[in-house]
Parts: structure tokens; C-alpha cells; sequence
């Protein structure tokens, strides 16, 4: 992908967002993890926000949107590494058509409460405008959203997100294959190769304890904020071009 | 768990499976299409595309019966593949359409918002843009001939779109 155009390297990387996220998902589906009613309710937020991002498209300077997009993975990785200290109210949830329950990791499951939906569903808006400016699938944004904002337990969060992403890129990734735009022999690979990472790494998220994901997840955070940033100040990290 | 509650996990269980199912099929028939598609194209030579079809996507001119035959049949399976990939996000929210839709009231509001989604999926699909930085909205359809064209007419060499990033 190094050699490619940036218009070729954005229909591939679509492509990949949307097979990354069908591979994955019937492993989260079977798994309980994935919250089907939330992903929709939230993907109305992502694709509107996906819809605004498109029309701003050349009107933010790219080093303001690069330091944007590295200050909220920061504020993100901060707060995963300190944790959710607020506990979930055991009554009285406002959504409760939108509860769902996780593997509690002792073969058990444990219910969980959606709190905080107008802020998830502003800062998910926010997610998909960042996602059409940037041409990412952009779960970096939207994991901390459900995390943080909205206080679901962190494999919840990854499982649906992961349903979301592949709404948020088949819009564009489908205009792209329609339109020609899309080149077959370079996407094919990348997707095969996508298709068996997600199958493996779904395998590892639902295994894997909360608490392990949160570090992992911060250090993936980390790793994109910096170039991010070093882009926003006119450096380039060897960050894909 | 009240009965009601448990019906109701019980009963999104049964489209969770569902959708699971039809997506582990459908991934698994894309992820054959594109293995025999790029093993067909393979021989084909880089070439550029025809009239049509995708870049890099042509029959090498050395072989022009039977190579540019398999090249086209990959190609084919290709785009098939790529297809049903991206088709199966839009069936996962037309089955939750169909299912909250035939639920009892208290569920049919999330079918109304799954038929939100896929317009405004839909909304997107038919929006092309070239994303080059001197793009002047000519090839543009959809949302990005509107936003090339009216909204920031000969503007996009000064701050184009910025070059994409790890997919997340």
C-alpha cells in the first residue's frame, strides 16, 4: 500500500474496515457481546455524522484535524488507563430496552445498564464525522465513547463497535466498488488477510479479561496518537502515506 | 429476570444467532470468491483496467485467449466477493428491520431507526468523489458533487482530505 494513491489506499482501506468487522461479528453475535439494539441506535449518530463529515470535507486544515483526532485518543487513553471508578446504577435504568449482558469470564453472565445516551450518541456523531474526515473506520473513537461516556463494560463496547464500523464504511467502500474506484487485486489480499486476523483476534477478545483489553487498548491508542500529533505539528512518523 | 426480559434476551438471542449464521456463510463464500478470484487474475499481468472495470483488474496482452479468460472470470469473482462483503452489513440491519418490525410495539421503534440506518447508508452509497486535491466535483455524484461544486468550489488544493490511517 505504499506506492498507492491516496484515493486507491482509502477504497481499500473501506473494504477492510467493513470485512474486518463481518469476520468478527458472528463470533461476538454467538458470544452475547455484541449489543444489537445499541449498534443500531448508535449507527444512526455514525452515519449522520458520517454524512456531515463529507460535506466538511477541505474545510478544516488537516493539522487542526490531525490534532483533534490525537487529543481526544490522548483524553481516550487516559481514561482507559484509569478505569471506570463510577459502577453502573444496579436500578433504574433510563434505556432499558437497550441492557444487554456479558460474559462475566467464570462461564456466568452479568447484566449491564446503558447509561448516558444523548452524550454517546453526540460523541459517536462526532466519531463518524472525525471517520469521513480521516478515512478510518475510526473504533479507536468509538470504544472510549462506549466506555467512558456511557459506561458499558469494555468487551460490550469493543463487540458492538465492531458491528458499527462495517455500517459507518459500506456506504462509501459499496460507491467505490460501484463506481470502479476500487482496485480488485490489491483489496483481495488485504481483505483475505483482514478476514483471518478478525477471526483470530475475535477469538482473543472473547477469552480475553476485561482489564487485559484495557491495556491493550491503550497502548493502541498511544501508538496512533503520536504520529497523529506529529502530524499536527508538520512531522512525518513513517505513518502510512 | 422478569419472563417478559427473559423473552425478550431469549428472543435477541435468536436473531443474534440468525445474523451470525448468514454472516459466517456469507464471509466464508466471499473469502473463497476472492481466494479463487486472485488465483485467476494472478496470471493476468498488472495491465491496466478496461473500460469499466477496476484498476489493475486487466488480461495480460501476451496471452489473449486463455489468460485474458481467466483474468476476466477473476475479476468477476472478485468483484463478487467484494461485493457480498459489503452487502452483508446492510442485510444485518434489513433482518433487524424485518425482526423488530413483526415484534410486539415496545421493539417496532427499533425497527424504525434499522430502516433509518440504511438511508442514510443509502444516502452515501450513490456519493463518489474522486478525493484528489484539485478534484473539481466533474465525476463527483451524490453528497460529494454538492459539496465539490457548491459548497467549496476550487478550494480542495489548499487543504485536502487528509490521507487515511490504520483502519480501526
Amino acid at each position: 500500500m505504499a506506492h498507492t494513491s491516496f484515493a486507491t489506499a482509502v477504497a481499500v482501506s473501506l473494504v477492510s474496515v467493513v470485512s474486518c468487522s463481518c469476520a468478527s461479528a458472528p463470533r461476538f453475535l454467538t458470544a452475547g457481546l455484541a449489543n444489537l439494539r445499541l449498534a443500531v441506535v448508535l449507527e444512526v449518530a455514525t452515519t449522520a455524522g458520517a454524512l456531515a463529515g463529507l460535506l466538511l470535507i477541505a474545510s478544516i486544515p488537516n493539522p487542526l484535524l490531525y490534532g483533534i483526532f490525537a487529543a481526544i485518543l490522548v483524553v481516550s487513553a487516559v481514561q482507559m488507563l484509569a478505569g471506570r471508578r463510577e459502577a453502573v446504577p444496579p436500578q433504574g435504568s433510563r434505556y432499558r430496552a437497550l441492557d444487554g449482558t456479558v460474559s462475566d469470564g467464570n462461564g456466568g453472565t452479568a447484566r449491564y445498564q446503558v447509561s448516558r445516551l444523548p452524550l454517546g450518541v453526540t460523541m459517536m456523531f462526532g466519531a463518524g464525522t472525525l471517520s469521513a474526515l480521516l478515512g478510518i473506520g475510526s473504533g479507536v473513537l468509538k470504544i472510549p465513547a462506549m466506555d467512558a461516556a456511557m459506561r458499558l463494560p469494555i468487551k460490550a463496547s469493543s463487540a458492538t463497535a465492531n458491528l458499527m464500523i462495517g455500517v459507518t464504511a459500506c456506504g462509501a467502500a459499496g460507491a467505490t466498488l460501484i463506481s470502479g474506484g476500487l482496485d480488485l487485486r490489491l483489496a483481495a489480499p488485504v481483505v483475505l488477510g483482514s478476514l483471518a486476523g478478525s477471526v483470530l483476534g475475535a477469538r482473543i477478545l472473547v477469552r480475553a479479561t476485561g482489564s487485559a483489553l484495557r491495556v491493550v487498548f491503550t497502548v493502541v491508542l498511544i501508538a496512533v496518537a503520536v504520529p497523529m500529533a506529529a502530524r499536527a505539528f508538520g512531522l512525518n512518523l513513517g505513518v502510512s502515506a | 429476570m422478569t419472563d417478559f426480559g427473559q423473552d425478550a434476551a431469549d428472543d435477541e438471542r435468536r436473531l443474534s444467532e440468525r445474523i451470525a449464521t448468514v454472516f459466517r456463510v456469507g464471509v466464508a463464500l466471499a473469502a473463497g470468491l476472492l481466494a479463487l478470484g486472485t488465483l485467476l487474475s494472478s496470471g493476468a499481468g498488472p495491465g491496466t483496467a478496461p473500460s469499466g472495470m477496476a484498476p489493475g483488474t486487466a488480461a495480460s496482452d501476451t496471452a489473449p485467449g486463455t489468460a485474458s479468460a481467466a483474468a476476466a472470470a477473476g475479476t468477476a469473482l472478485l468483484i463478487v466477493g467484494c461485493g457480498l462483503l459489503l452487502i452483508l452489513p446492510v442485510i444485518r440491519l434489513l433482518m433487524m428491520a424485518v425482526h423488530y418490525g413483526a415484534r410486539r410495539r415496545g421493539s417496532r421503534v427499533f425497527a424504525a431507526v434499522a430502516v433509518l440506518v440504511l438511508a442514510l447508508v443509502g444516502v452515501q452509497r450513490p456519493s463518489v468523489c474522486c478525493t484528489e486535491p484539485h478534484c473539481t466535483g466533474l465525476h463527483c455524484t451524490g453528497l460529494h458533487w454538492l459539496h465539490c461544486t457548491a459548497l467549496t468550489p476550487h478550494s480542495r488544493s489548499g487543504s485536502r482530505r487528509a490521507e487515511p490511517t490504520a483502519p480501526t
